[in-house]
């Protein structure tokens, strides 16, 4: 298994207070880790002892099997509460700036960038008039450009309209499938989380409570797709046959509810199609991950 | 470090032009004060730019701070040079070799020009160890460009270090230094110790330097002053950055 990042019992206290309790957790190449808490739980102390923003009072990490942090950092993008700029320089000129201190040959990748998170167009507006989403979109293009292979992001779609959410997440998704960058990334929008991240750690009162993958997620809160079609029985023989599904259960309302494969909703639905049949009914149902959360930790995420 | 210094480079380098504009009006201000007493001497007209010179001089250390900024201000840039993997350290030097060294230069080249002028137009005269003399005064200048930079460094706001900056070189050195040298030398009536308050001063030492005869005590002022208000003001950025971590 590739561990591109171990933390070991990580602990940290502030004024007496243990805020973060033997931490641990490692993350695998290429997956998207949610790191989901309450307010107060430990999130973004954990991430600042992982950029070096704060010192850990005990334990250990290794970033790809290194014990030199400072060293690996280099290949690692960090953003810790809200992103690090210069309000008083551009877009383009925050980015020339990390382009010189991350010692980048090429020029080119900034205007790259900047049109990847739509920022293509600010001109000479200072970072200090941008709105609260543009000024996300640029500490995430200033992440992006180092080429990291790790990126810590601290609730980066927090205070984005729906539009700007729904953009981060395409963006996120492309850096981790086509690229395949190691995100861990902590939100309080657990929805998009779980439309995005392959792994949960879940963390309270700075401990680590649990840590799944999304597919134990998905069999621990009984998530189903719920189909139906114009010929109930065709289609149980053609989800047998052809998409060898046998985890499935037909009701006594001529719904299909099927178990398995519920990372390839659109196999599902073509192969159905493909045979001739009409889909009436396609929906996943089933506790959702926020839901989950909430039995967990016992209170609402907001 | 290279890195951290060419990023710190092209940061400062939109406030070159305010900085020139200062250098400028500094390397005016001897020309005008001298302006009354043009016919009456090299040490006359040496004596009559400074006094200007001096005040103008104790400004700079707040546009200095102001340029540097601190490593915890609203942008938090110091937080990403940390989190790019630079050892704290590391960045305060960067800065010191970044501004501190143009800072150094546009302020010796601006304020000595006038008396290098005045100089090469009317020779030395009396005017010995010239070259001693200008590293005396460069000496000076750096530990006010060094000295406020790190004063910047230590504190959360930029507002706050060059509060400070303000508090240490005018007050300081126009009245806490004075005071001492008074009280030791009129009420103590210990000589010695009143001398050594006198050359403490950054604004004597300038004037020392470039007017009074230079012997071994101003040469030793002038080093040790230097090396222990630097070594002093960076172990309290480094304290500081390790009691905040930067939090």
């Amino acid at each position: 298994m590739d561990h591109v990042m171990e933390l070991v019992g990580l602990s940290k206290s502030y004024g007496g207070k243990k805020v973060v309790d033997s931490f641990s957790l490692k993350m695998e190449k290429g997956h998207v880790y949610g790191l989901i808490g309450p307010n107060g739980a430990g999130k973004t102390t954990v991430m600042k002892m992982m950029a070096g923003l704060t010192a850990a009072d005990e334990g250990s990490m290794q970033f790809f099997g290194s014990e030199d942090l400072d060293g690996m950092r280099d290949r690692i993008s960090f953003i810790i509460e809200a992103p690090c700029m210069d309000q008083n320089m551009t877009a383009s000129q925050n980015m020339e700036y990390v382009r010189l201190l991350r010692g980048i040959p090429d020029k080119n990748r900034i205007d790259e960038l900047l049109a990847f998170v739509g920022l293509e167009n600010t001109g000479k507006k200072l970072a200090k008039n941008f709105s609260l989403g543009m000024r996300q979109r640029l500490g995430l293009a200033m992440s992006i450009l180092p080429g990291p292979e790790i990126m810590v992001l601290d609730e980066p779609i927090n205070g984005l309209d729906p539009e700007g959410i729904i953009d981060i997440r395409k963006m996120l998704k492309d850096l981790a499938v086509n690229k395949g960058m190691t995100i861990l990334i902590s939100s309080h929008i657990l929805k998009e989380l779980s439309e995005l991240c392959t792994d949960y750690a879940i963390i309270r009162e700075g401990k680590l409570i649990e840590e799944l993958s999304h597919e134990e997620l998905l069999q621990k809160t009984h998530t189903r797709l719920v189909l139906q079609t114009d010929d109930v029985a065709r289609t149980a023989t053609i989800l047998e046959d052809h998409l060898k599904i046998q985890d499935y259960k037909i009701t006594h309302e001529n719904e299909i509810l099927i178990y398995e494969q519920l990372d390839d909703l659109r196999r599902i639905s073509k192969t159905v199609t493909d045979h001739g049949l009409i889909i009436t009914h396609f929906h996943l149902e089933g506790e959702s991950l926020e839901e989950y959360y909430i039995g967990k930790v016992g209170e609402r995420h907001e | 470090m290279s890195r951290l210094m060419k990023a710190e480079a092209f940061r400062i380098k939109k406030r070159i032009p305010f900085l020139l504009v200062c250098c400028a009006i500094c390397s005016l201000l001897p020309v005008i004060g001298a302006s009354g007493v043009r016919d009456a001497g090299l040490k006359a007209q040496i004596g009559a730019s400074g006094g200007l010179l001096m005040m103008v001089m104790m400004v700079f250390p707040l546009i200095f701070a102001n340029i540097t900024g601190s490593l915890y201000d609203e942008g938090k840039l110091g937080f990403y040079e940390i989190m790019a993997g630079n050892k704290p350290h590391r960045i305060v030097f960067s800065k010191i070799m970044t501004d501190g060294v143009m800072f150094l230069i546009l302020t010796a080249v601006t304020c000595c020009a006038y008396y290098v002028i005045v100089g090469l137009r009317n020779g030395l005269g009396g005017f010995d160890h010239v070259l001693i003399r200008l590293l005396l005064v460069i000496a000076v200048l750096a530990r006010i460009a060094f000295c406020s930079i790190l004063i910047a460094l230590c504190f959360r706001r930029t507002g706050t270090g060059m509060a400070v900056c303000f508090l240490r070189f005018w007050i300081v050195d126009s009245a806490v230094f004075p005071f001492f040298m008074w009280f030791s030398g009129t009420v103590l009536e210990w000589k010695r110790l009143s001398l050594h308050f006198s050359y403490a001063s950054i604004i004597n030492q300038l004037m020392i330097s470039v007017s009074e005869p230079v012997d071994s005590m101003i040469v030793l002022h002038v080093l040790l002053g230097f090396l222990i208000e630097f070594v002093l003001w960076y172990l309290l950025v480094d304290l500081g950055i390790r009691k905040r971590r930067i939090a």
